[in-house]
């Protein structure tokens, strides 16, 4: 172990362990890494054991195996749940990711009031998943009353019934995710133009280069690390959503907005049940996927050689 | 850009604009409706939604949550919440940067991937086990409980952003004061930490926007109404009343009022903030 304690001051060879340790970097650490395993990374380990249990709250629970999982993969409802949940992290993400380097490629180009047209993109991401859910409530109120059905109104179109049709529901969830979590695709869209040579588009300026051909064959190839971890982040949100699609449809109508989380929410804590064995495999379905986009990422940015520089 | 004509220049210009436009009236329209809402009177906010602005202000809504609700409390808790995270979580990662950064050791980067990973798996995958923790610690439902746990939450971000500014200041400072003798915890107290003002500056932001938003755990961990924060204590509010578009509105904007303060005062650091922990640059 090397410390940085100059020789001259203290000679490392007559330091014992403890002293070594005390003058080391652990002492530091230490305070932060015990809160950091015991509330975080314990939980994690905790919840595989809750996972083989059929625990419900106030009951201790004994070891039933693999049965939660073979239950839940066997229920419709689950089953359901994830399919949904898998077509929202898609359109999800792919939305995110499309408009977010759309209004990024926007705001490279020469135009005043950037600034102030850059702060509106971001308010969307900087409110609360909660408000959110209330904000689009209001907007998409079924009634002629409603702020969507009233500009449908003018055209003379009657009402959509934008959260109690099961079809039209799981739009409107897919839609406002995609409003919420534009701005944070736009932000890391945005660095990595930024990155790209300011030689390398004045040259293909000068062969003549469409502003198409500009985008496809140097700023997209230019901006692939920074795309690929923009789509990881956004997939382990998308996973992990939860407050806005509760407070906007609270999984309904049906189940038919029933992603993931709301699952698991609710085997736990909302049915009355309060299967907490159960629900903790569904939090290990949950772990594990994300941990595999988290590993992904690691290894993308080459963490190993230095603080994850990508 | 000399070969484009100005007619041709102009038209770009415009549809720049057009776009930019059409952008930011979808992002923030909804967000200035219900602003206006909670302070529109009775007929308009139910009769004509596609009015935005009120032709006569009435904060009589206001008045009434605060008096027939405990909002007041709830927003002394999300403080009490928020603020706490700040402190504590940063005062943690301020340690644990430092360590890390003035440092080389072995498991200094399995350490620091440990963090990295913690903090990129969202606690509420593991919902469950942090309830049952929190009750067997006696934790649940208090407000120490949740401070607790919020600050354990915010120490890898803290972690992430600091060890980044830290990494910028020069060890040569640090190496001068040890030579007069100065102790580590002098030195991270009276070089590091005023250097690294910055970074905790906008660490302290991007926690406290995140913690005041957060609405997942506070709703599992917490029972009370005298502990609910303020979304949580707000869903309860609007749940009791989901029709009074007035109340949803105010109470609404309540939560956002402070968040949207905090944004056009610090935009830049929590834009600083969030980019660092996510990807280094």
């Amino acid at each position: 172990m090397q410390s940085i304690v100059q020789p001259s001051i203290q000679p490392l060879n007559r330091q014992s362990k403890i002293e070594r340790f005390i003058h080391g970097p652990w002492p530091f650490i230490l305070p932060a890494l015990f809160g950091l395993v015991f509330m975080r990374a314990f939980p994690f380990v905790w919840q595989i054991w809750l996972s083989f249990t059929n625990m419900r709250l106030g009951r201790p629970g004994e070891f039933i195996g693999l049965q939660n999982y073979r239950v839940l993969f066997q229920n419709p409802v689950f089953l359901s749940s994830i399919a949904y949940t898998g077509v929202f992290m898609v359109a999800t993400v792919a939305g995110q990711m499309f408009f977010g380097l759309l209004l990024a490629l926007l705001l490279e180009e020469d135009f005043k009031g950037k600034a102030v047209y850059r702060m509106t993109f971001l308010i969307p991401w900087i409110v609360s998943g909660f408000v959110a859910g209330i904000l689009w409530q209001l907007m998409l109120v079924e009634t002629r009353f409603g702020m969507f059905n009233a500009l449908l109104d003018l055209m003379n179109v009657p009402p959509v019934r934008w959260l109690s049709n099961a079809r039209n529901a799981q739009m409107s969830v897919i839609m406002v995710y995609i409003w919420k979590g534009l701005g944070f695709s736009l932000l890391l869209m945005s660095g990595g133009l930024k990155i790209i040579p300011q030689e390398m588009i004045e040259s293909a300026d000068i062969d003549g280069a469409s502003y198409l051909q500009k985008l496809r064959l140097i700023k997209l190839p230019m901006m692939k690390d920074i795309i690929s971890v923009n789509i990881i982040f956004s997939v382990i949100a998308a996973l992990n959503s939860y407050e806005t699609v509760f407070v906007l449809t609270g999984g309904g109508p049906g189940g038919a907005t029933s992603i993931i989380a709301l699952v698991m929410f609710n085997t736990a804590f909302g049915d009355g049940r309060n299967q907490l064995g159960r629900g903790s495999a569904i939090g290990v379905v949950m772990f594990v996927v994300t941990l595999i986009f988290v590993i992904i990422y690691v290894r993308k940015t080459n963490f190993a050689k230095g603080y994850g520089k990508p | 850009m000399k070969r484009i004509n100005r007619p041709g220049r102009l038209a770009k210009l415009g549809l720049n604009h057009a776009v930019a436009l059409f952008a930011a009236f979808i992002f923030t329209y909804p967000v200035i409706w219900i602003l206006m809402a909670s302070i529109k009177p009775d007929v308009e906010i139910y009769r004509e939604p596609l009015r935005l602005f009120p032709s006569r202000i009435d904060v009589s809504i206001f008045q009434r949550i605060f008096q027939t609700q405990p909002i007041a409390h709830y927003l002394v808790n999300s403080l009490i919440y928020s603020l706490g995270a700040v402190v504590i979580s940063l005062a943690f990662a301020l340690f644990a940067s430092y360590g890390l950064s003035r440092h080389e050791f072995k498991g200094k980067q399995a350490t620091l991937i440990t963090i990295l990973m913690v903090q990129m798996i969202p606690a509420l995958v593991s919902i469950i086990p942090i309830y049952l923790l929190m009750q067997r610690l006696g934790l649940y439902d208090t407000r120490i409980g949740m401070v607790i746990l919020y600050s354990a939450i915010r120490i890898p971000w803290g972690v992430w952003i600091l060890v980044g500014f830290i990494d910028q200041i020069p060890k040569a400072l640090d190496e001068a004061a040890i030579v007069d003798g100065a102790s580590k915890f002098r030195i991270l107290w009276q070089i590091i930490f005023p250097l690294a003002l910055p970074g905790l500056a906008s660490a302290a932001i991007f926690t406290f926007v995140g913690t005041w938003n957060e609405f997942a755990i506070a709703s599992i961990v917490l029972r009370s109404s005298t502990n609910l924060s303020m979304p949580v204590g707000s869903m309860a509010m609007i749940a009791g009343d989901p029709n009074d578009w007035r109340m949803v509105s105010m109470t609404a904007t309540v939560n956002l009022l402070p968040v949207l303060a905090v944004f056009a005062l610090l935009q830049r650091h929590i834009i600083a903030g969030l980019t660092r922990g996510a990807v280094k640059e």
